[in-house]
């Protein structure tokens, strides 16, 4: 049975789609009037297929006059609660907890629209550098909900956490706080929603109940969606500091001294002011690779050299850097004085390692510098600015898009990346099952059943993402990512 | 067929009631919303209604009772109002019975007590009390159509089998009625479905009284025939509430 409640002025009144007596608890039973002359279906889901806010969409609600009659004209807001049981309130669930607010006063009919409960609480400045549970938690303070992690694993046991990703920068103010944690769980593929004062949040694989199985006789239909194909996936780029560089050169004068085999060209990095010794240094046949320490320029510090072979346009010579932390700032080149012809032409490119990619990335491009021998050049580290993306398992289709909630590093970028990839490529179920108390599946929730009606059984384990309520022929449709086997 | 066309009660107090089902319950239409006694503990309880006259008819809905009585308060006690005739009919809502009283009309204002005892270890309760002046339209013909109309809802399941889900099952009925005008169209079509619409009412329809049916239900707009001056042939259909 559908048991609305309403709090009208400063109490509860219990409506349902027929007159009928709910069960409360032992021999209590409470009557619930027949109230209702329509709702519309409701429906539960994320913006997105791989998180954020669990948000209603609006559907109105009809109901009769009679209700009102002591408490006219009917109130503009009232507090709504949506549950469904057997028996009666004793096995009830809870399908939706918000606001009504009054659209219509006709003669035949009060309508209402269903709200989720709003907060406009905005966010605060806050910089973050734990975990996404700590950062919901801190903020359920601002909201005065509670927060619910609890959450079940695969096996059904009680697990407290989920993945709780580390979150590095978190946005700053000026935004409404609710949005910005739907946007954080999105990025990070949870999902959650409000009930009452209670925020329940779950990771996408991980829900608050224990995983369902359903019987073939408890479901009404079934179908499988295929997931939507994205050739690629991509968020907004952001500046990185890499720790590894390549410097590649080019001597691009044929030899005018064919007496002088080799050129060298030394490298200094400089950290925060200072300059610094490589951590680790390598190059291809640009040999010998040694540290000078006689003060070439009369610092302190160290240059890294490495000769290479003048005459051989075509065939770039290159030295590759990689610190431990250490983020450069600039870097210095120098011709030595005895090995350069007194002026030279030298094309060179600077390379960082993108380690989210594994691949190099050209970040410098300099042609036909002009050198002469003994002359030091300083150039600042270039800043590296690319976009975080990763190819879809499909070569046609949209490229999906995607905003991080804040400020993250490039490589924990293409992790999310892959995760919103994993879950947007899986298969999707959609089964509709008949409102029975105890049966209707929660969001996240794990729900494994047999299809016997596919031309082949189908073993299905799917998490429900999203979840549509008929009150009028009493059914839901559950819909979600699925493995079907 | 005989209609208690619906007079307003002005209040009914019980000598007993349940907090979750108060006596007011009575005064509303619909019979899901009962009145019970507090406790099984009430052997025996009584319901007095004050209304204005005239009134010749009351109907006790629902009544879980072993017995039940009608007095009429004369200003010092409680008698049998003259004419009583008392008819229980086992009425539509499972194991209960309807309580039919006619009696000389009463007018003005008037009291009445009806007395109910326990049956058993049951509690006491009902769901529908209505008092007014009685239609009654002759020329009742068979054969009466009785349906049920089913609103459970049904549909198939995955392995084939059917999900169903029981609601309400109510009776509709329909007939003709031929009498002449005047015992056919004034009382039914203008002394009852136009003055009142469809408001539940309590209805017996058949010819006589001893093989009538007891619906509490809503009349639908009956038609009606003139064949000739004196000859009318109306048809009405009426929709049990549950």
């Amino acid at each position: 049975m559908l048991l609305v409640r309403l709090y009208i002025n400063g109490s509860w009144r219990y409506i349902s789609d027929r007159d009928q007596m709910a069960h409360v608890s032992g021999t209590t039973y409470r009557q619930y009037v027949a109230g209702l002359i329509a709702m519309d279906e409701i429906r539960f889901a994320t913006s997105n297929p791989w998180g954020g806010r669990v948000a209603i969409e609006y559907g109105t609600m009809t109901i009769s006059p009679d209700v009102f009659a002591g408490d006219w004209p009917p109130p503009g807001k009232a507090d709504v609660r949506v549950c469904y049981g057997d028996a009666g309130e004793s096995d009830e669930q809870m399908l939706l907890m918000g606001s009504a607010y009054l659209l219509e006063t006709r003669a035949d009919g009060i309508v209402y629209a269903l709200y989720a409960p709003l907060t406009t609480t905005m966010v605060t400045d806050e910089t973050f550098f734990g975990g996404l549970l700590n950062v919901f938690s801190y903020y359920c303070a601002d909201l005065g909900l509670t927060l619910d992690t609890g959450c079940y694993d695969d096996l059904g046991t009680y697990w407290a956490g989920g993945p709780n990703p580390t979150v590095e920068y978190m946005a700053s103010g000026d935004r409404a706080l609710i949005n910005a944690l739907a946007d954080l769980a999105a990025w990070t593929c949870y999902r959650f929603w409000v009930e009452g004062t209670t925020l329940r949040l779950v990771h996408h694989e991980y829900s608050s109940e224990p995983p369902m199985s359903l019987d073939s006789s408890e479901i009404m239909a079934t179908s499988y969606p295929a997931s939507q194909p994205f050739s690629r996936y991509e968020c907004e780029g952001e500046q990185v500091r890499p720790t590894r560089w390549r410097l590649m050169f080019e001597q691009l004068q044929n030899p005018m001294r064919t007496a002088v085999a080799f050129a060298e060209l030394r490298v200094k990095w400089v950290y925060e002011g200072q300059w610094h010794f490589p951590g680790d240094l390598a190059c291809a046949d640009a040999t010998p690779l040694y540290p000078l320490s006689n003060m070439w320029d009369n610092n302190a510090a160290t240059y890294w050299a490495a000769d290479f072979p003048i005459g051989d346009t075509g065939d770039p010579q290159y030295l590759i850097f990689t610190s431990s932390g250490y983020y450069i700032d600039s870097y210095r080149l120098q011709a030595r004085n005895d090995s350069f012809l007194d002026q030279a032409a030298i094309s060179w490119q600077l390379d960082a390692w993108d380690t989210a990619t594994s691949r190099w990335r050209k970040v410098q491009d300099v042609t036909a510098q002009q050198w002469t021998a003994g002359s030091t050049q300083e150039f600042p580290a270039p800043v590296c600015t690319w976009n975080a993306a990763i190819a879809g398992g499909y070569a046609y289709g949209d490229v999906c898009s995607v905003s991080p909630s804040c400020n993250w590093y490039h490589t924990d970028k293409v992790a999310r990346l892959t995760e919103i990839k994993s879950i947007t490529e899986m298969p999707r179920a959609r089964v509709q099952l008949p409102l029975a108390a105890g049966r209707i599946p929660a969001i996240g929730q794990l729900v494994t059943y047999t299809d016997d009606t596919m031309r082949v059984s189908t073993d299905v384990a799917m998490r429900v993402a999203s979840i549509t309520y008929n009150f009028e022929t009493s059914t839901c449709v559950i819909e979600g990512e699925a493995t079907l086997t | 067929m005989i209609i208690c066309k619906p007079a307003t009660i002005s209040a009914v107090t019980a000598s007993s009631e349940h907090a979750t089902y108060p006596d007011g319950n009575l005064l509303d239409a619909r019979p899901k919303l009962i009145w019970q006694a507090a406790s099984s503990a009430v052997a025996s309880a009584t319901l007095v209604l004050t209304l204005t006259g005239p009134v010749d008819t009351v109907v006790l809905l629902g009544a879980v009772a072993a017995a039940a009585t009608l007095e009429r308060w004369t200003g010092s006690a409680y008698t049998a109002p003259a004419g009583l005739v008392a008819a229980d009919y086992a009425d539509s809502f499972g194991g209960t019975m309807a309580h039919w009283w006619t009696f000389t009309a009463l007018t003005g204002s008037v009291q009445l007590r009806i007395t109910l005892a326990q049956t058993g270890s049951s509690v006491i309760s009902a769901t529908n009390l209505l008092a007014g002046n009685a239609a009654t339209i002759d020329g009742v013909e068979y054969p009466l159509q009785e349906s049920l109309v089913d609103t459970s809802i049904r549909a198939q399941l995955l392995d084939g089998s059917e999900y169903y889900k029981k609601r309400d099952i109510y009776r509709a009925f329909s007939g003709t009625i031929r009498a002449g005008r005047v015992a056919t169209v004034e009382p039914l079509l203008r002394a009852v479905c136009r003055t009142y619409g469809s408001v539940p009412m309590a209805v017996q329809i058949a010819p006589t009284v001893s093989d009538a049916f007891m619906v509490y239900g809503r009349l639908g707009m009956a038609q009606a025939s003139h064949a000739w001056p004196t000859v009318s042939q109306a048809s009405f259909d009426l929709v049990e509430v549950v």
